[in-house]
């Protein structure tokens, strides 16, 4: 109970020492929140607990993002998993198991879980290449070459001409990149059916392990051709 | 939110072509889905296979010699 007390004194005077201003009515509630959820929790209401605390982490969140970049901010990757987490415990909770149309197809859970799992791969796409620094211009070729085009999506519009003083990039490592984002969708592939029915990989390993193979090979001849390194138009 | 759309709209065409249709209609909806989205018709067929619709597929794949 005292842990959990802890943090909320402690934002409370930390985010005083930067600022008097910072200190609001946001301030004051959101330890106050993260008292009742945690003493939520120790009643025995902790699915609901973990649903009021994503839409807690959500606003404070969002509050957060629409005060430093104003409010048509764009989402970030935290704001991005923020909303998977609202997917996963608010929304999936809500949703019936039970069939809604006459044959019995779309069961709205089953359906949301899986949604989720795309989402989830997808972040994890964002994730990596923003680690990998996307905004800095990706070396496409080389051992950790991989592009900007491994996050299939979702990455928000690119200026449509490169910025100046970035040159034209050639063609091969394009063409690198893109069966380089190949190989990896075989394996996306491949990571749904395990997780969804993985009585069917056995079928599905061969013809998928030789059509990544084939691509990551190719890429690599034309990784090993092409110029160490290419800057990327910044996106977001 | 865009995809749980069209992975519905393609979960609800593949069980219609299924009660509906001929075999080789739920190749002819993996063919058209697989030119706009192949997560969406991978994860319905593996769910299907999961759920035992093996009556699904009972006609031979046109692509088979």
């Amino acid at each position: 109970m005292l842990a959990s007390l802890a943090p909320g004194p402690a934002g409370y005077v930390i985010s005083g020492a930067h600022s008097a201003d910072a200190l609001g009515l946001t301030t004051e509630l959101a330890p106050v929140a993260a008292c009742l959820l945690g003493a939520m929790t120790t009643l025995g209401y902790r699915g609901l607990a973990v649903g009021l605390g994503v839409a807690v982490a959500a606003v404070l969140a969002y509050k957060a993002a629409a005060a430093r970049h104003g409010a048509a901010a764009r989402p970030r990757g935290r704001v991005r998993g923020l909303r998977l987490l609202i997917a996963t415990f608010i929304v999936l909770p809500l949703l019936p198991d039970q069939p809604i149309d006459p044959w019995g197809a779309l069961r709205p859970r089953s359906l949301w879980m899986l949604v989720l799992l795309i989402s989830s791969l997808s972040l994890v796409g964002y994730v990596a290449t923003r680690l990998l620094g996307a905004n800095r211009g990706i070396p496409l070729t080389g051992p950790d070459g991989r592009p900007r085009v491994l996050d299939r999506g979702d990455t928000g519009p690119c200026p449509a001409e490169p910025r100046p003083g970035v040159m034209p990039p050639p063609r091969r490592p394009w063409t690198s990149g893109i069966l380089l984002a190949w190989a990896v969708m075989f394996a996306r592939i491949v990571v749904e059916v395990a997780v969804v029915n993985a009585s069917l990989l056995g079928e599905l390993l061969p013809p998928f392990v030789a059509m990544a193979v084939v691509a990551a090979a190719w890429q690599r001849t034309f990784a090993a051709t092409g110029p160490a390194t290419i800057a990327l138009p910044a996106c977001r | 939110m865009r995809f749980a759309a069209f992975f519905a709209a393609v979960l609800l065409v593949v069980r219609l072509v299924q009660v509906y249709a001929s075999g080789h209609g739920v190749y002819l909806v993996a063919a058209l889905a697989g030119t706009t989205d192949v997560d969406a018709i991978t994860l319905s067929m593996a769910q299907y296979a999961r759920s035992g619709n093996s009556g699904l597929l009972s006609r031979p794949s046109p692509l088979r010699p």
